[in-house]
């Protein structure tokens, strides 16, 4: 049994905290986001000359194929450095559904790109109404004698800002479909979102916007399927991003308050600081190991079924938790100054309550493990 | 639940609703209403302040020379609880709550005079300088230095997380006097002038974009000695008392119950996702868990009246406010926290625009817009006016003799 992470892994892990000590030293990071400059294709470019955007790719489309493991080994690093390069977005994601459904054309017109850095997707799916259910969207497709016409909203696409393309999920009465959206596609209008955790996002909005039949993306009636599988992906790599940053909460705090003094002692020698820390401590751990079942479920041959959506659930309830925790007292061992712009410890803390409702809140795994319980032996 | 009244304090209740009805602008309220901040917006909290005022009602605590109502302890509570119920603006706390009274207690008859009616009709609005960057939960080691220069104090050193500063226009400081015996005993309190020559406010923003508090430099300062409260050496003892007010000055259960009404309003928005039409609110584990803050909250509600029952036999809420304040700040982070659960993907989307009332367009956004900001800033609620540990330690301490 080998729970560690491999070589391979590890060099992952090295070459990711050795691209945000170099470009997201805090005080530098804050003078970029302040400035407006969220997107840096230096930086993308640099993913991609790592083989990183290739990673989620299989090899026979000329990607990596990269394992779960080694996407959350770099997810887990992007968390702990509070780095802000749209990864999960706009390479595991919109990679994956390419990888598993793009025609020939659209794998020469978008994935090839995409692994290279020259094009960047994102997925516009999320609409309020249906929280994190992957059906029942008002955005709608209907067909016309040359392809079909989308019509509707996306509220939220996240990193959408400054993407090339996207893929919409839309409804008719038989079913979900994926379609393939360029920026510029005339009819489709963009707003920029500067999300909570800072990111460039977007909301769309698609008056009659014609599309071809080759801008579908799969069958017909196989968005549910597919977004099913991208959902569980992206609640993994966020619970890989959420550990990162609880890590590096945690080791920030302990430092902390080895060297704030009050009362004439550093304030972590006060036993009730300590129990504190040490409570934190076991909650990265309990996190830690959801993160090695996560592999480990994702390993067995039949990645896609009901016992990896209960692995992710049950991963995603209990880093949720753990998140909470320990977001909560790194703010209150650090006092007022933690949840100032000024200190990194009130950005991770964002970015963890953000994540927290990223790809199902805490209630909505509680409620898909438990209903899972029953057909999971 | 009935509280259990006197004809006189029925009486009062009622007049006390008339005027809210009455008086109580609809913008006021609803500026409060979803204001993110600790506080509303300072020049709707001003506004509502000369409306008070004008019946008499700004400030009931003081003594009655000074615009103060005489009100039994019953009558203040009912007066504080009609105003939660009614949406009305708490009064910030730094002029009405804490230096007014420790002029009223420690000052000159000149210094009553001259500060206490300027406070009353809001030509003064202060700010508190306590704080400083090595002086957190251990207030006594403050450094901020004033050095007596003929009929002058020369102020040098900084203060930290002054919340309004930059609206003020007089700040109190407890500077040091003197490095001699305990650190408590070389502090005074001393009244500034924001505007004198030297002093200089740098904002400290929020993860939520807020800008409510910051860090003023006093850079050679020169303060006549006339404005120290109190003499020498006497700041920790006005502190002290002025600490207890801070705490445990206001009876909060109302203001908790305005919050889960919120919060209901809230779960009855927020689709449940799965079936059409239907929202969180239906959810039975949802309404368990509004229903376990409110049970929670219905104690503080009877601690409370405790609490006054017992001051009705004269006194001052002693060690008793930190009890209070540690209920009160841990109910209003549970509720931001239970309320920032329903927001489902909503949560990636922060508004950024303050004041928060001019950019509310409909009851949607009026419920959904403050609750990631409320989420954010509330976790200062268990560090700001002695932190929760020090608050437990307080009770360790003073209430179990241990």
């Amino acid at each position: 049994m080998q729970l560690k992470y491999s070589e391979e892994q590890q060099m992952l892990a090295d070459s990711a905290q050795r691209f945000a000590q170099q470009y997201y030293d805090f005080p530098q990071r804050s003078e970029r986001l302040n400035a407006g400059h969220f997107f840096n294709p230096d930086y993308w470019q640099n993913f991609a000359d790592l083989g990183w955007l290739g990673l989620p790719v299989s090899e026979h489309h000329g990607g990596f194929g990269g394992a779960l493991g080694d996407l959350m080994t770099i997810q887990q690093e992007l968390g702990a450095g509070l780095v802000q390069e749209p990864y999960l977005s706009s390479a595991i994601l919109s990679g994956a559904l390419l990888d598993w459904a793009a025609s020939p054309a659209q794998f020469e017109e978008w994935l090839m790109p995409l692994t290279t850095g020259e094009k960047r997707i994102c997925l516009a799916v999320t609409e309020f109404d249906c929280r994190y259910a992957m059906s029942g969207f008002s955005t709608s497709f209907s067909q016309t004698e040359w392809g079909y016409v989308l019509e509707g909203d996306k509220p939220l696409v996240v990193d959408g800002d400054g993407a090339d393309a996207y893929i919409v999920a839309a409804q008719s009465p038989s079913g979900v479909s994926l379609f393939l959206v360029r920026a510029d596609h005339p009819g489709l209008t963009k707003k920029t979102i500067i999300s909570a955790d800072d990111r460039a996002s977007c909301s769309l909005h698609f008056d009659g916007v014609n599309l071809l039949a080759e801008n579908r993306l799969g069958l017909e009636g196989d968005g549910l399927e597919l977004l099913h599988r991208c959902f569980n992906l992206g609640a993994a790599a966020t619970c890989a991003d959420m550990v990162g940053s609880m890590r590096s909460l945690l080791e920030i705090t302990v430092d902390y308050a080895k060297q704030r003094s009050q009362f004439g002692q550093p304030i972590g020698k006060f036993q009730v600081l300590q129990h504190r820390m040490a409570d934190m401590f076991m909650a990265l751990e309990r996190a830690r190991s959801m993160l090695v079942l996560l592999s480990l479920a994702h390993s067995e041959a039949d990645n896609q079924g009901d016992s990896f959506s209960q692995a992710v659930s049950a991963s995603k309830v209990q880093i949720n938790k753990s998140a909470r925790y320990i977001g909560q007292q790194a703010v209150q061992i650090h006092g007022g100054i933690g949840i100032t712009q000024e200190l990194n410890v009130g950005h991770y803390f964002k970015r963890l309550i953000v994540n927290e409702g990223a790809f199902g809140d805490t209630r909505f795994h509680l409620k898909r493990y438990s209903q899972l319980t029953d057909s999971v032996k | 639940m009935q509280l259990p009244l006197n004809p006189e304090e029925i009486l009062f209740q009622h007049d006390v609703r008339d005027f809210l009805d009455s008086q109580l602008s609809e913008d006021i309220a609803f500026a409060n209403r979803v204001a993110p901040g600790v506080w509303a917006p300072h020049e709707k909290v001003l506004q509502w302040q000369r409306t008070l005022n004008k019946r008499g009602w700004a400030a009931p605590s003081w003594p009655t020379e000074y615009g103060g109502q005489d009100w039994s302890p019953m009558q203040t509570y009912l007066f504080e609880l009609e105003c939660a119920r009614a949406g009305a603006p708490s009064m910030i706390g730094m002029s009405l709550k804490m230096v007014g009274p420790v002029i009223a207690r420690f000052g000159t008859q000149a210094q009553k005079d001259y500060y206490l009616p300027r406070i009353l009709d809001t030509q003064d609005y202060w700010c508190q300088g306590f704080s400083e960057p090595g002086a957190g939960s251990d207030l006594a080691s403050l450094k901020c230095k004033a050095e007596l220069d003929g009929d002058h104090y020369i102020v040098n050193g900084t203060k930290l997380w002054t919340t309004e500063a930059h609206h003020a226009n007089k700040i109190f400081n407890l500077v040091r006097t003197s490095t001699a015996g305990k650190p408590q005993a070389g502090i005074s309190f001393l009244l500034m002038d924001m505007d004198m020559p030297g002093i200089s406010v740098a904002p400290i923003v929020s993860i939520s974009s807020d800008h409510e508090v910051n860090q003023v430099f006093f850079d050679s300062v020169r303060v006549p000695k006339g404005n120290l409260v109190g003499h020498e050496g006497q700041g920790w003892e006005c502190a002290k008392y002025l600490l207890e007010f801070e705490r445990g000055g206001g009876m909060q259960s109302e203001r908790i119950k305005f919050q889960l009404e919120e919060l209901k309003k809230l779960a009855a928005h927020m689709p449940e996702g799965e079936e059409p039409s239907t929202y969180l609110l239906a959810d039975p584990q949802i309404q368990q868990a509004i229903a376990e803050l409110e049970i929670r909250n219905t104690a503080l509600t009877l601690t409370e009246l405790r609490i006054v029952d017992a001051m009705s036999g004269g006194g001052n809420p002693g060690a008793e406010s930190s009890m209070l304040k540690i209920e009160f700040t841990e109910l209003q982070q549970l509720i931001t926290e239970l309320s920032t659960d329903m927001l489902g993907p909503r949560i990636s989307l922060l508004e950024r625009t303050r004041p928060m009332h001019e950019v509310i367009t409909d009851e949607l956004s009026a419920l959904v817009s403050p609750v990631l900001p409320k989420y954010l800033n509330f976790r200062a609620a268990s560090i700001y006016g002695g932190t929760n540990e020090v608050q437990r330690n307080i009770i360790a301490k003073a209430v179990l003799g241990l």
